[in-house]
Protein backbone atom coordinates (compact mmCIF):
# COMPACT_ATOMS: atom_id res chain seq x y z
CA UNK A 1 0.00 0.00 0.00
CA UNK A 2 1.45 3.33 -1.02
CA UNK A 3 2.16 5.77 1.79
CA UNK A 4 1.26 8.64 -0.52
CA UNK A 5 -2.27 7.54 -1.09
CA UNK A 6 -4.62 9.77 0.84
CA UNK A 7 -7.14 7.89 2.88
CA UNK A 8 -10.47 9.60 2.72
CA UNK A 9 -13.15 9.43 5.36
CA UNK A 10 -16.31 7.74 4.20
CA UNK A 11 -19.64 7.61 5.95
CA UNK A 12 -19.73 3.85 5.69
CA UNK A 13 -16.46 3.62 7.61
CA UNK A 14 -17.48 5.71 10.56
CA UNK A 15 -18.57 2.73 12.68
CA UNK A 16 -15.31 0.83 12.82
CA UNK A 17 -15.70 -0.78 16.22
CA UNK A 18 -19.36 -1.02 16.96
CA UNK A 19 -19.11 -2.39 20.48
CA UNK A 20 -16.78 0.36 21.72
CA UNK A 21 -18.35 3.20 19.82
CA UNK A 22 -21.96 2.32 20.57
CA UNK A 23 -21.19 1.77 24.25
CA UNK A 24 -19.63 5.23 24.47
CA UNK A 25 -22.48 6.88 22.59
CA UNK A 26 -25.10 5.25 24.82
CA UNK A 27 -23.13 6.11 27.95
CA UNK A 28 -22.75 9.77 27.00
CA UNK A 29 -26.38 10.02 25.94
CA UNK A 30 -27.61 8.58 29.20
CA UNK A 31 -25.35 10.70 31.41
CA UNK A 32 -26.38 13.85 29.60
CA UNK A 33 -30.01 13.32 30.54
CA UNK A 34 -29.85 15.14 33.82
CA UNK A 35 -32.36 16.40 36.24
CA UNK A 36 -33.68 19.94 35.90
CA UNK A 37 -31.99 20.59 39.24
CA UNK A 38 -28.59 19.86 37.76
CA UNK A 39 -26.18 22.77 37.60
CA UNK A 40 -23.85 21.40 34.97
CA UNK A 41 -25.73 22.45 31.90
CA UNK A 42 -28.67 24.66 31.19
CA UNK A 43 -31.86 22.65 31.10
CA UNK A 44 -33.40 23.21 27.69
CA UNK A 45 -37.05 23.13 26.77
CA UNK A 46 -38.10 20.02 24.88
CA UNK A 47 -41.36 19.40 23.07
CA UNK A 48 -41.95 16.23 25.06
CA UNK A 49 -41.69 18.15 28.32
CA UNK A 50 -44.10 20.90 27.47
CA UNK A 51 -47.02 19.40 29.35
CA UNK A 52 -45.65 19.49 32.89
CA UNK A 53 -48.79 20.28 34.84
CA UNK A 54 -51.72 18.97 32.87
CA UNK A 55 -54.47 20.29 35.11
CA UNK A 56 -53.20 23.87 35.10
CA UNK A 57 -51.94 24.00 31.55
CA UNK A 58 -54.76 22.17 29.81
CA UNK A 59 -57.37 24.11 31.72
CA UNK A 60 -56.11 27.42 30.40
CA UNK A 61 -55.17 26.16 26.93
CA UNK A 62 -58.51 24.47 26.40
CA UNK A 63 -60.44 27.42 27.79
CA UNK A 64 -58.77 30.00 25.55
CA UNK A 65 -58.83 27.74 22.50
CA UNK A 66 -62.49 26.87 23.01
CA UNK A 67 -63.38 30.50 23.60
CA UNK A 68 -61.61 31.56 20.41
CA UNK A 69 -63.29 28.72 18.53
CA UNK A 70 -66.71 29.79 19.79
CA UNK A 71 -66.14 33.46 18.91
CA UNK A 72 -64.67 32.62 15.51
CA UNK A 73 -67.41 30.04 14.88
CA UNK A 74 -70.27 32.35 15.84
CA UNK A 75 -68.96 35.29 13.86
CA UNK A 76 -67.99 33.02 10.97
CA UNK A 77 -71.55 31.73 10.94
CA UNK A 78 -72.82 35.33 10.85
CA UNK A 79 -70.51 36.11 7.94
CA UNK A 80 -71.68 33.05 6.09
CA UNK A 81 -75.33 33.95 6.77
CA UNK A 82 -74.83 37.45 5.42
CA UNK A 83 -73.06 36.10 2.35
CA UNK A 84 -75.85 33.61 1.81
CA UNK A 85 -78.37 36.43 2.18
CA UNK A 86 -76.47 38.48 -0.39
CA UNK A 87 -76.42 35.50 -2.76
CA UNK A 88 -80.14 35.00 -2.23
CA UNK A 89 -80.76 38.67 -3.02
CA UNK A 90 -78.73 38.33 -6.22
CA UNK A 91 -80.83 35.37 -7.30
CA UNK A 92 -84.01 37.16 -6.28
CA UNK A 93 -82.99 40.18 -8.34
CA UNK A 94 -82.21 37.96 -11.30
CA UNK A 95 -85.55 36.18 -11.01
CA UNK A 96 -87.39 39.47 -10.79
CA UNK A 97 -85.97 40.40 -14.21
CA UNK A 98 -87.81 37.40 -15.68
CA UNK A 99 -84.94 36.53 -17.99
CA UNK A 100 -85.64 33.27 -19.72
CA UNK A 101 -82.12 31.93 -19.65
CA UNK A 102 -81.87 28.81 -17.53
CA UNK A 103 -78.20 28.38 -18.36
CA UNK A 104 -77.35 31.84 -17.13
CA UNK A 105 -79.43 31.34 -14.00
CA UNK A 106 -77.69 28.05 -13.30
CA UNK A 107 -74.34 29.67 -13.81
CA UNK A 108 -75.12 32.52 -11.44
CA UNK A 109 -76.47 30.07 -8.89
CA UNK A 110 -73.37 27.87 -9.16
CA UNK A 111 -71.14 30.88 -8.91
CA UNK A 112 -72.80 32.24 -5.79
CA UNK A 113 -73.06 28.81 -4.18
CA UNK A 114 -69.43 27.98 -4.89
CA UNK A 115 -68.46 31.42 -3.59
CA UNK A 116 -70.32 30.73 -0.36
CA UNK A 117 -68.80 27.26 -0.07
CA UNK A 118 -65.34 28.64 -0.71
CA UNK A 119 -65.91 31.20 2.01
CA UNK A 120 -66.82 28.42 4.45
CA UNK A 121 -63.70 26.45 3.54
CA UNK A 122 -61.50 29.53 3.79
CA UNK A 123 -62.92 30.45 7.17
CA UNK A 124 -62.67 26.86 8.42
CA UNK A 125 -59.07 26.65 7.23
CA UNK A 126 -58.12 29.94 8.83
CA UNK A 127 -59.97 28.93 12.00
CA UNK A 128 -58.20 25.58 12.26
CA UNK A 129 -54.84 27.23 11.56
CA UNK A 130 -55.53 29.86 14.18
CA UNK A 131 -56.48 27.18 16.69
CA UNK A 132 -53.30 25.24 15.96
CA UNK A 133 -51.05 28.27 16.34
CA UNK A 134 -52.94 29.40 19.42
CA UNK A 135 -52.73 25.95 21.00
CA UNK A 136 -48.97 25.78 20.49
CA UNK A 137 -48.44 29.32 21.72
CA UNK A 138 -50.54 28.69 24.82
CA UNK A 139 -48.63 25.51 25.53
CA UNK A 140 -45.38 27.46 25.46
CA UNK A 141 -46.89 30.25 27.53
CA UNK A 142 -48.30 27.97 30.22
CA UNK A 143 -45.10 25.94 30.19
CA UNK A 144 -43.27 29.05 31.33
CA UNK A 145 -45.40 28.95 34.47
CA UNK A 146 -45.54 25.19 34.88
CA UNK A 147 -41.75 24.90 34.43
CA UNK A 148 -40.77 26.89 37.52
CA UNK A 149 -43.50 25.16 39.53
CA UNK A 150 -42.17 21.80 38.43
CA UNK A 151 -38.64 22.79 39.36
CA UNK A 152 -39.72 24.07 42.78
CA UNK A 153 -41.71 20.85 43.29
CA UNK A 154 -38.54 18.87 42.68
CA UNK A 155 -36.71 20.97 45.25
CA UNK A 156 -39.59 20.44 47.65
CA UNK A 157 -39.21 16.68 47.16
CA UNK A 158 -35.53 17.02 47.98
CA UNK A 159 -36.38 18.97 51.12
CA UNK A 160 -38.96 16.38 52.11
CA UNK A 161 -36.22 13.76 51.91
CA UNK A 162 -34.06 15.92 54.19
CA UNK A 163 -31.72 17.31 51.55
CA UNK A 164 -30.88 20.96 51.19
CA UNK A 165 -28.57 21.12 48.21
CA UNK A 166 -27.86 24.05 45.94
CA UNK A 167 -30.66 25.94 44.20
CA UNK A 168 -30.04 27.09 40.65
CA UNK A 169 -31.46 29.79 38.40
CA UNK A 170 -34.57 29.51 36.31
CA UNK A 171 -34.32 29.23 32.56
CA UNK A 172 -34.49 32.28 30.37
CA UNK A 173 -38.08 33.25 29.66
CA UNK A 174 -39.54 31.49 32.68
CA UNK A 175 -42.28 33.27 34.59
CA UNK A 176 -43.03 33.39 38.35
CA UNK A 177 -39.59 34.84 39.01
CA UNK A 178 -40.77 36.68 42.12
CA UNK A 179 -42.06 33.46 43.59
CA UNK A 180 -38.91 31.60 42.66
CA UNK A 181 -36.72 34.29 44.22
CA UNK A 182 -38.65 33.98 47.47
CA UNK A 183 -38.29 30.22 47.38
CA UNK A 184 -34.60 30.57 46.76
CA UNK A 185 -34.17 33.01 49.64
CA UNK A 186 -35.99 30.62 51.94
CA UNK A 187 -33.91 27.68 50.76
CA UNK A 188 -30.65 29.57 51.17
CA UNK A 189 -31.71 30.70 54.64
CA UNK A 190 -32.61 27.14 55.73
CA UNK A 191 -29.38 25.86 54.31
CA UNK A 192 -27.27 28.47 56.08
CA UNK A 193 -29.05 27.85 59.36
CA UNK A 194 -28.55 24.11 59.05
CA UNK A 195 -24.93 24.67 58.16
CA UNK A 196 -24.44 26.84 61.26
CA UNK A 197 -26.20 24.35 63.54
CA UNK A 198 -24.20 21.46 62.11
CA UNK A 199 -20.97 23.40 62.63
CA UNK A 200 -21.93 24.08 66.26
CA UNK A 201 -22.59 20.36 66.83
CA UNK A 202 -19.31 19.48 65.14
CA UNK A 203 -17.42 21.97 67.35
CA UNK A 204 -18.92 20.35 70.44
CA UNK A 205 -17.93 16.88 69.25
CA UNK A 206 -14.41 18.08 68.44
CA UNK A 207 -14.09 19.85 71.81
CA UNK A 208 -15.15 16.66 73.60
CA UNK A 209 -12.69 14.62 71.55
CA UNK A 210 -9.93 17.11 72.36
CA UNK A 211 -10.81 16.89 76.06
CA UNK A 212 -10.66 13.11 75.92
CA UNK A 213 -14.33 12.56 76.62
CA UNK A 214 -15.60 9.32 75.16
CA UNK A 215 -16.44 6.84 77.83
CA UNK A 216 -19.75 5.62 79.21
CA UNK A 217 -23.19 6.93 78.28
CA UNK A 218 -21.77 10.27 77.21
CA UNK A 219 -19.46 8.51 74.79
CA UNK A 220 -22.44 6.78 73.17
CA UNK A 221 -24.31 10.06 72.87
CA UNK A 222 -21.27 11.69 71.32
CA UNK A 223 -20.98 8.90 68.76
CA UNK A 224 -24.60 9.37 67.84
CA UNK A 225 -24.11 13.13 67.59
CA UNK A 226 -21.10 12.55 65.34
CA UNK A 227 -23.20 10.35 63.05
CA UNK A 228 -25.92 13.01 63.13
CA UNK A 229 -23.42 15.67 62.05
CA UNK A 230 -22.29 13.45 59.20
CA UNK A 231 -25.84 12.91 58.00
CA UNK A 232 -26.50 16.67 58.10
CA UNK A 233 -23.35 17.34 56.08
CA UNK A 234 -24.52 14.84 53.49
CA UNK A 235 -27.86 16.60 53.38
CA UNK A 236 -26.10 19.86 52.66
CA UNK A 237 -23.88 18.43 49.92
CA UNK B 1 -49.60 32.97 71.00
CA UNK B 2 -53.25 32.00 70.59
CA UNK B 3 -53.90 28.58 69.16
CA UNK B 4 -55.71 28.51 65.82
CA UNK B 5 -58.21 25.90 64.73
CA UNK B 6 -56.82 23.28 62.36
CA UNK B 7 -59.75 23.60 59.98
CA UNK B 8 -59.35 27.35 59.65
CA UNK B 9 -60.96 28.58 56.41
CA UNK B 10 -59.91 31.63 54.49
CA UNK B 11 -62.64 33.10 52.35
CA UNK B 12 -62.17 34.79 49.01
CA UNK B 13 -62.94 38.48 48.82
CA UNK B 14 -63.07 40.69 45.74
CA UNK B 15 -60.39 43.06 47.01
CA UNK B 16 -57.94 40.18 47.26
CA UNK B 17 -58.52 38.83 43.78
CA UNK B 18 -55.43 40.42 42.26
CA UNK B 19 -52.76 38.81 44.41
CA UNK B 20 -50.10 38.36 41.76
CA UNK B 21 -50.71 41.18 39.33
CA UNK B 22 -47.99 40.32 36.86
CA UNK B 23 -49.02 36.71 36.41
CA UNK B 24 -52.77 37.23 36.65
CA UNK B 25 -52.97 40.23 34.35
CA UNK B 26 -50.67 38.65 31.80
CA UNK B 27 -52.85 35.58 31.38
CA UNK B 28 -56.15 37.42 31.70
CA UNK B 29 -55.24 40.23 29.34
CA UNK B 30 -53.92 37.76 26.79
CA UNK B 31 -57.27 36.00 26.83
CA UNK B 32 -59.24 39.25 26.73
CA UNK B 33 -57.01 40.79 24.07
CA UNK B 34 -57.21 37.74 21.84
CA UNK B 35 -60.99 37.68 22.11
CA UNK B 36 -61.17 41.41 21.42
CA UNK B 37 -58.97 41.06 18.33
CA UNK B 38 -61.03 38.14 17.06
CA UNK B 39 -64.28 39.97 17.76
CA UNK B 40 -62.97 43.13 16.14
CA UNK B 41 -61.63 41.53 12.96
CA UNK B 42 -64.48 39.13 12.42
CA UNK B 43 -67.00 41.76 13.47
CA UNK B 44 -65.58 44.10 10.84
CA UNK B 45 -65.90 41.30 8.29
CA UNK B 46 -69.48 40.63 9.38
CA UNK B 47 -70.34 44.30 9.00
CA UNK B 48 -68.73 44.50 5.56
CA UNK B 49 -70.72 41.52 4.32
CA UNK B 50 -73.86 42.76 6.07
CA UNK B 51 -73.50 46.15 4.36
CA UNK B 52 -73.19 44.42 1.01
CA UNK B 53 -76.20 42.23 1.70
CA UNK B 54 -78.19 45.27 2.82
CA UNK B 55 -77.25 47.21 -0.31
CA UNK B 56 -78.34 44.28 -2.46
CA UNK B 57 -81.57 43.93 -0.50
CA UNK B 58 -82.32 47.66 -0.83
CA UNK B 59 -81.65 47.58 -4.58
CA UNK B 60 -83.79 44.49 -4.86
CA UNK B 61 -86.63 46.19 -3.03
CA UNK B 62 -86.38 49.26 -5.24
CA UNK B 63 -86.36 47.23 -8.44
CA UNK B 64 -89.30 45.19 -7.21
CA UNK B 65 -91.43 48.36 -7.31
CA UNK B 66 -90.14 49.28 -10.74
CA UNK B 67 -91.35 45.94 -12.05
CA UNK B 68 -94.89 46.67 -10.98
CA UNK B 69 -97.35 47.96 -13.56
CA UNK B 70 -97.78 51.69 -13.30
CA UNK B 71 -94.16 52.53 -12.76
CA UNK B 72 -92.91 55.46 -14.84
CA UNK B 73 -90.35 54.91 -17.60
CA UNK B 74 -88.06 57.43 -15.98
CA UNK B 75 -87.43 54.98 -13.18
CA UNK B 76 -86.60 52.10 -15.46
CA UNK B 77 -83.02 50.95 -15.42
CA UNK B 78 -81.50 50.81 -18.85
CA UNK B 79 -78.38 48.91 -19.78
CA UNK B 80 -75.27 50.98 -19.63
CA UNK B 81 -74.34 51.98 -23.19
CA UNK B 82 -70.85 53.05 -22.23
CA UNK B 83 -67.84 50.96 -23.11
CA UNK B 84 -67.04 48.26 -20.58
CA UNK B 85 -64.22 49.05 -18.17
CA UNK B 86 -60.74 47.96 -19.12
CA UNK B 87 -60.06 44.47 -17.83
CA UNK B 88 -57.61 44.03 -15.04
CA UNK B 89 -54.26 42.43 -15.93
CA UNK B 90 -54.82 38.73 -16.36
CA UNK B 91 -58.55 39.08 -16.47
CA UNK B 92 -60.29 38.06 -19.71
CA UNK B 93 -61.87 40.81 -21.71
CA UNK B 94 -65.48 41.45 -20.97
CA UNK B 95 -64.77 40.23 -17.51
CA UNK B 96 -66.40 42.01 -14.60
CA UNK B 97 -70.00 41.82 -13.96
CA UNK B 98 -72.53 40.07 -11.89
CA UNK B 99 -71.83 36.84 -10.15
CA UNK B 100 -71.94 34.08 -12.66
CA UNK B 101 -69.93 35.77 -15.31
CA UNK B 102 -66.33 35.10 -15.98
CA UNK B 103 -66.08 31.44 -15.09
CA UNK B 104 -68.02 30.29 -18.11
CA UNK B 105 -66.54 32.85 -20.45
CA UNK B 106 -63.20 31.16 -20.75
CA UNK B 107 -61.98 31.02 -24.32
CA UNK B 108 -65.04 32.37 -26.08
CA UNK B 109 -66.69 35.73 -25.80
CA UNK B 110 -69.89 35.13 -24.01
CA UNK B 111 -72.88 37.05 -25.37
CA UNK B 112 -73.84 39.53 -22.72
CA UNK B 113 -77.54 39.39 -22.01
CA UNK B 114 -79.26 42.68 -22.53
CA UNK B 115 -82.16 43.25 -20.24
CA UNK B 116 -84.70 45.72 -21.43
CA UNK B 117 -87.32 46.75 -19.01
CA UNK B 118 -90.28 47.67 -21.11
CA UNK B 119 -93.34 49.48 -20.04
CA UNK B 120 -95.96 47.05 -19.00
CA UNK B 121 -98.65 49.41 -20.23
CA UNK B 122 -97.59 48.61 -23.77
CA UNK B 123 -99.37 45.31 -23.57
CA UNK B 124 -102.68 47.09 -23.62
CA UNK B 125 -102.03 49.01 -26.85
CA UNK B 126 -103.80 47.23 -29.72
CA UNK B 127 -101.73 46.45 -32.81
CA UNK B 128 -101.81 49.04 -35.58
CA UNK B 129 -104.25 47.96 -38.30
CA UNK B 130 -102.22 49.43 -41.10
CA UNK B 131 -98.57 48.61 -41.20
CA UNK B 132 -97.85 51.18 -43.85
CA UNK B 133 -99.25 53.98 -41.82
CA UNK B 134 -96.76 55.97 -39.84
CA UNK B 135 -96.22 54.53 -36.45
CA UNK B 136 -98.08 56.39 -33.78
CA UNK B 137 -96.08 57.97 -31.04
CA UNK B 138 -95.97 55.47 -28.23
CA UNK B 139 -97.83 56.96 -25.37
CA UNK B 140 -98.11 54.77 -22.36
CA UNK B 141 -101.61 53.86 -21.69
CA UNK B 142 -102.94 54.80 -18.32
CA UNK B 143 -102.67 51.79 -16.04
CA UNK B 144 -105.73 50.37 -14.49
CA UNK B 145 -106.47 51.85 -11.14
CA UNK B 146 -105.76 48.64 -9.22
CA UNK B 147 -102.32 48.23 -10.81
CA UNK B 148 -101.45 51.87 -10.31
CA UNK B 149 -102.52 51.47 -6.72
CA UNK B 150 -100.23 48.52 -6.17
CA UNK B 151 -97.33 50.50 -7.57
CA UNK B 152 -98.13 53.46 -5.34
CA UNK B 153 -98.48 51.20 -2.33
CA UNK B 154 -95.14 49.67 -3.16
CA UNK B 155 -93.51 53.10 -3.51
CA UNK B 156 -95.13 54.26 -0.30
CA UNK B 157 -93.82 51.19 1.51
CA UNK B 158 -90.32 51.64 0.09
CA UNK B 159 -88.91 53.99 2.77
CA UNK B 160 -90.21 51.68 5.48
CA UNK B 161 -88.67 48.62 3.88
CA UNK B 162 -85.36 50.38 3.30
CA UNK B 163 -85.41 51.65 6.87
CA UNK B 164 -86.14 48.13 8.08
CA UNK B 165 -83.16 46.75 6.15
CA UNK B 166 -80.89 49.50 7.44
CA UNK B 167 -82.19 48.96 10.95
CA UNK B 168 -81.35 45.27 10.61
CA UNK B 169 -77.81 46.18 9.67
CA UNK B 170 -77.57 48.57 12.61
CA UNK B 171 -78.97 45.85 14.88
CA UNK B 172 -76.22 43.48 13.76
CA UNK B 173 -73.66 46.16 14.55
CA UNK B 174 -75.03 46.87 18.02
CA UNK B 175 -75.46 43.19 18.82
CA UNK B 176 -71.83 42.66 17.88
CA UNK B 177 -70.69 45.64 19.96
CA UNK B 178 -72.82 44.56 22.92
CA UNK B 179 -71.66 40.94 22.72
CA UNK B 180 -68.05 42.13 22.40
CA UNK B 181 -68.28 44.34 25.47
CA UNK B 182 -70.05 41.63 27.47
CA UNK B 183 -67.53 38.97 26.45
CA UNK B 184 -64.63 41.28 27.27
CA UNK B 185 -65.96 42.19 30.71
CA UNK B 186 -67.00 38.61 31.45
CA UNK B 187 -63.62 37.28 30.40
CA UNK B 188 -61.83 39.90 32.46
CA UNK B 189 -63.73 38.90 35.59
CA UNK B 190 -63.49 35.19 34.88
CA UNK B 191 -59.80 35.40 33.96
CA UNK B 192 -58.91 37.18 37.17
CA UNK B 193 -60.94 34.74 39.21
CA UNK B 194 -59.46 31.75 37.40
CA UNK B 195 -55.88 32.94 37.75
CA UNK B 196 -56.58 33.81 41.38
CA UNK B 197 -57.06 30.10 42.00
CA UNK B 198 -53.46 29.60 40.91
CA UNK B 199 -52.06 32.78 42.45
CA UNK B 200 -53.80 32.07 45.77
CA UNK B 201 -51.90 28.86 46.60
CA UNK B 202 -48.68 30.48 45.43
CA UNK B 203 -49.32 33.40 47.75
CA UNK B 204 -50.04 31.04 50.63
CA UNK B 205 -46.84 29.10 49.96
CA UNK B 206 -44.96 32.42 49.82
CA UNK B 207 -46.23 33.31 53.30
CA UNK B 208 -45.14 29.95 54.70
CA UNK B 209 -41.78 30.29 53.00
CA UNK B 210 -41.30 33.70 54.63
CA UNK B 211 -41.97 32.07 58.01
CA UNK B 212 -39.51 29.27 57.28
CA UNK B 213 -36.95 31.87 56.29
CA UNK B 214 -37.49 33.54 59.63
CA UNK B 215 -37.01 30.22 61.40
CA UNK B 216 -40.66 29.52 62.20
CA UNK B 217 -41.89 26.00 61.43
CA UNK B 218 -45.59 26.82 61.54
CA UNK B 219 -48.54 24.49 61.07
CA UNK B 220 -49.48 24.24 57.37
CA UNK B 221 -53.18 24.46 56.66
CA UNK B 222 -55.06 23.11 53.67
CA UNK B 223 -55.92 25.08 50.56
CA UNK B 224 -59.32 26.63 50.06
CA UNK B 225 -62.02 24.82 48.15
CA UNK B 226 -61.66 25.40 44.41
CA UNK B 227 -57.98 26.28 44.58
CA UNK B 228 -55.69 24.86 41.94
CA UNK B 229 -52.07 23.66 42.26
CA UNK B 230 -53.21 21.06 44.76
CA UNK B 231 -50.39 18.74 43.73
CA UNK B 232 -47.82 21.49 44.04
CA UNK B 233 -49.14 22.37 47.48
CA UNK B 234 -48.81 18.75 48.55
CA UNK B 235 -45.15 18.87 47.53
CA UNK B 236 -44.74 21.97 49.65
CA UNK B 237 -46.48 20.38 52.63
CA UNK B 238 -44.21 17.36 52.47
CA UNK B 239 -41.15 19.63 52.21
CA UNK B 240 -42.34 21.61 55.21
CA UNK B 241 -42.95 18.39 57.13
CA UNK B 242 -39.49 17.15 56.16
CA UNK B 243 -37.83 20.31 57.43
CA UNK B 244 -39.87 20.20 60.61
CA UNK B 245 -38.91 16.58 61.16
CA UNK B 246 -35.24 17.46 60.76
CA UNK B 247 -35.67 20.23 63.28
CA UNK B 248 -37.36 17.84 65.73
CA UNK B 249 -34.60 15.28 65.23
CA UNK B 250 -32.01 17.97 65.99
CA UNK B 251 -33.89 18.98 69.13
CA UNK B 252 -34.13 15.39 70.34
CA UNK B 253 -30.47 14.71 69.65
CA UNK B 254 -29.29 17.92 71.33
CA UNK B 255 -31.47 17.34 74.38
CA UNK B 256 -30.02 13.88 74.86
CA UNK B 257 -26.44 15.01 74.36
CA UNK B 258 -26.78 18.02 76.63
CA UNK B 259 -28.53 15.96 79.29
CA UNK B 260 -25.70 13.42 79.17
CA UNK B 261 -23.14 16.24 79.27
CA UNK B 262 -24.82 17.74 82.33
CA UNK B 263 -24.90 14.38 84.05
CA UNK B 264 -21.23 13.73 83.29
CA UNK B 265 -20.16 17.21 84.47
CA UNK B 266 -18.62 17.85 81.10
CA UNK B 267 -18.45 21.64 81.46
CA UNK B 268 -16.03 21.29 84.37
CA UNK B 269 -13.53 19.29 82.33
CA UNK B 270 -12.53 21.92 79.82
CA UNK B 271 -13.43 25.56 79.11
CA UNK B 272 -13.58 24.74 75.37
CA UNK B 273 -16.11 21.98 75.99
CA UNK B 274 -18.08 24.29 78.28
CA UNK B 275 -18.20 27.00 75.58
CA UNK B 276 -19.22 24.47 72.94
CA UNK B 277 -21.93 23.13 75.25
CA UNK B 278 -23.26 26.67 75.81
CA UNK B 279 -23.34 27.26 72.08
CA UNK B 280 -25.22 23.99 71.63
CA UNK B 281 -27.69 25.01 74.32
CA UNK B 282 -28.38 28.27 72.46
CA UNK B 283 -28.95 26.30 69.24
CA UNK B 284 -31.34 24.01 71.11
CA UNK B 285 -33.28 26.97 72.53
CA UNK B 286 -33.63 28.49 69.09
CA UNK B 287 -34.79 25.22 67.57
CA UNK B 288 -37.34 24.65 70.32
CA UNK B 289 -38.76 28.11 69.79
CA UNK B 290 -38.98 27.58 66.04
CA UNK B 291 -41.30 24.59 66.47
CA UNK B 292 -44.57 26.42 66.96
Amino acid sequence: MSSQRPYKRKLSNYMLDKSVQLRYVVLVSSTRRRSPLSSQRPYKRKLSNYMLDKSVQLRYVVLVSALSAVIAGALGYLIWRQEADASAHVMEAFDSLAIDDAELREEILNRTTSGDDQLIFTMAGVGVGLMGVLFLYLMVMTHKVAGPLYKVSRYFDEMAAGRLGQVYQLRKGDMLRDFYDKFRDMHVSLRERMQGDTDAMARFVDACAAAGVGEGALGGELDQLRAHVESRRKALA
Amino acid sequence: MATRPANRTYKRTWKNLLINKRYQLRFTLFMVGLSAILMGLLGWWVMTVAARATTLAVNNTLSACQDLPGSTPATAVEPEPAAPPAPAPGEPAGGEGTAGEGAAGEGRPRPRPVVTIDDSGMKDVPPAPDSTAPAPVATPAAPPEAEAGSYERCVAALPGKVKGLEARERLIFWVLVGAGVLITLGLLAYGIKMTHRVAGPLYKVTLYMAKLRGGVYDVVYNLRKGDQLVGFYEHFKSAHAGMRTMQEEDVARLRQVLAAADQGGLAARSPAVAAAAEELRAVLDEKEKSLV
